[in-house]
């Protein structure tokens, strides 16, 4: 199985996961809308933290 | 042999006796004095108009309220800032902890929502509008016997006062009435015997929408009060259901001989349900980290 190891692909799966989750231990419609929104904020933090991280390593502290 | 009723049978006969005399309503978890207290009298609230304190003693449970607009007549010791403040009293003379509910009729103050905690103590007080504005639904929680002074400030009186008169002004001069976020209103808690008396089944008027919610938490000490999914959602303790015929009713099924602890209010509630969703929501990753725990050995000690 090819893991993926873009970043584009590491956050798919984070995505995926978080909306598995909340698909799975949520029981009421807007409860799961509210985890896919909170999934793309997520998503979103953790691709510009790792976007800033990358930069500094980089371009040093 | 028959034998005689148990003097422990006697003590709960006499007890249910003097509850019903008092006329005090216990819900699940609530002890609703409402407005059965001397603050409805009109004597009382014409003392208060005049002197600025007005007291009320309740029999059952044993606590005396109190309001005031000086911090002195509460019992409040040093520099209080009374300009701005409006004082309520609650003396729990009782060990037994328990949650009270009492109406504060709106010649005292403009009814207001507020969350705080007593200023001299760490008493947690909730007001509601209730009863359509008619009084404030004051629900205190005590751990025991407590003296618990609560600090209204007026300034929240004035947003409330001000919101509601301009949604009159509104609704009569262009007959325009604008939205609520919140209801108000008090909770109704649905107990296991209502359960049992409708043969799992509860029903809720819905007429002008409704907000229902059950306890989610896993020990009884903690609340989180989560939205009641509906039973074509899949399985879980409790759900709701309709019966066609009733359009204005909704079905609170009970699907286990121990159901959560349930509440309802009447009238949809946008920002309950939001922070119900809410924290159904953010409970998904303990309930998943809970699952992985046991797959790995890690449930629940017994």
């Amino acid at each position: 199985m090819n893991v993926p190891t873009s970043p584009k692909g590491v956050l798919a799966i984070i995505g995926l996961l978080l909306v598995l989750m909340f698909a799975v231990y949520t029981t009421t419609v807007p409860a799961f809308l509210m985890g896919l929104v909170a999934t793309v904020v997520i998503v979103a933090i953790v691709y510009y933290a790792g976007y800033h991280i990358d930069q500094l390593l980089k371009n040093g502290f | 042999m028959i034998r005689a009723p148990s003097r422990r049978v006697a003590v709960i006969a006499v007890f249910a006796v003097l509850l019903v005399g008092a006329g005090v309503a216990v819900g699940s978890d609530v002890t609703t004095i409402d407005e059965d207290t001397a603050l409805t009298d009109s004597d009382t609230i014409d003392g208060y108009e005049e002197d600025g304190v007005a007291t009320a003693d309740v029999e059952v449970p044993d606590m005396t309220i109190t309001i005031a607009e000086q911090s002195d007549d509460v019992g409040l010791d040093g520099w209080h800032s009374d300009w701005d403040s409006r004082y309520l009293r609650l003396q729990y003379d009782e060990d037994i902890p328990r949650t009270v509910r009492v109406y504060v009729p709106s010649e005292y103050w403009h009814p207001v929502s507020y969350e705080t905690t007593s200023v001299n103590g760490d008493t947690q007080v909730t007001m509601r509008p209730t009863e359509n504005g008619r009084y404030t639904a004051v629900t205190v929680e005590f751990d025991g016997q407590a003296d618990a002074v609560i600090d209204l400030p007026k300034a929240n009186n004035f947003v409330f006062w001000s919101r509601d008169g301009i949604r009159s002004v509104a609704n009569e001069t262009v007959g325009y009435e604008a939205p609520r976020l919140s209801t108000g209103g008090e909770w109704e808690y649905i107990t296991d015997s209502d359960f049992a008396a409708g043969n799992g089944s509860v029903p809720i008027d819905d007429s002008e929408g409704s907000t229902i919610q059950y306890n989610a938490a896993d020990n009884d000490s903690d609340e989180r009060w989560v939205s009641v999914p509906e039973c074509s959602r899949g399985e879980a303790d409790v759900c709701t259901y309709t019966v066609d015929g009733r359009p204005d009713t909704v079905m609170v099924l009970s699907t286990t001989s121990e159901p959560p602890s349930v509440r309802y209010k009447t009238g949809a509630d946008p920002v309950e349900k939001s922070k119900g969703w809410f924290r159904e929501m953010t409970s998904a990753p303990e309930k998943l980290f809970e699952d992985i725990s046991g797959l790995f050995g890690g449930g629940e000690e017994e």
